[in-house]
């Protein structure tokens, strides 16, 4: 994934860093929240990774911010937790969207009741999976990042992302087409 | 491009990890042929459906860090 935009030549130090750095803050954010145990742990890593960025900035070749800074976050949790590899934040609570409140969580449309059918069997059908399975199709599916990157940040290769990725799918396919949901999402 | 290895290149075709020709290849063959067309379907719609139980980021967290990196940047040119 290369950055098409261009930056000119004698862009500061300042100017890289808004360009390659400040548009992942959210991806970072995200991904720290996998990783880190707590929502604290994961804003002070992210935190530490923009100020290791900034540092770095003018180091940086221009390619692949996204994955520099993965793996710079990578290294400030591990540094965090002092252990080898960080484990994904792992419970139905991590994963699922919280609950709407206020009166338009409560108009229960039938799309909407739906919708929480559906969200209901996809939690389970992830947790039915094994840890290193759900954990690449959370990093890939829902926080967006490419093979390559799920790959640095799990510290694992990028064909075992793709194995485990395409291996998870097919078996929630699976487990979601048994309890009724077509490629429609609506019970047959 | 057959359904074989239509079928091999299915996923990383739908998680826009292909490249550009082979992407033609992929996209052509989904439209003419109804069985891998009914299987990216499925796919299609698992991957959204998963992206949708995305727990939703604090803003007020995002926010924070965001006025944080622009303080960097902006010490910078001081």
């Amino acid at each position: 994934m290369e950055d098409e935009r261009t930056l000119p030549r004698d862009a500061t130090a300042s100017e890289r860093f808004r360009h390659y750095v400040t548009p992942e803050v959210p991806v970072l954010l995200r991904v720290a929240r996998r990783l880190a145990g707590s929502a604290q742990d994961a804003e002070d890593a992210v935190q530490e990774t923009l100020i290791r960025a900034y540092r770095a900035i003018d180091r940086f070749d221009g390619r692949h911010p996204r994955a520099w800074l993965l793996t710079i976050l990578r290294n400030a949790i591990r540094n965090m937790y002092r252990r080898a590899r960080p484990r994904l934040a792992d419970s139905p609570e991590e994963l699922l969207r919280l609950p709407a409140a206020g009166p338009e969580g409560r108009n229960g449309t039938e799309e909407r009741v739906l919708d929480g059918v559906i969200e209901a069997e996809i939690v389970e059908a992830l947790f039915a999976l094994g840890q290193g399975f759900r954990e690449v199709v959370v990093l890939v599916d829902v926080d967006g990042l490419a093979y390559q990157e799920a790959a640095d940040v799990l510290g694992i290769p990028t064909g075992t992302v793709m194995s485990r990725l395409h291996r998870a799918r097919k078996k929630m396919r699976k487990r979601l087409e048994a309890a009724g949901f077509t490629a429609q999402g609506i019970r047959r | 491009m057959g359904c074989r290895e239509v079928g091999r290149l299915l996923q990383p075709f739908l998680d826009g990890e292909i490249d550009d020709p082979r992407v033609v290849d992929v996209a052509d063959h989904l439209d003419a042929c109804l069985g891998c067309g009914v299987e990216a379907d499925a796919y299609r719609w698992l991957k959204a459906a998963i992206a949708g139980v995305a727990r939703a980021d604090d803003p007020r967290q995002l926010q924070r860090l965001q006025v944080f990196a622009e303080a960097l940047a902006t010490r910078g040119e001081a």
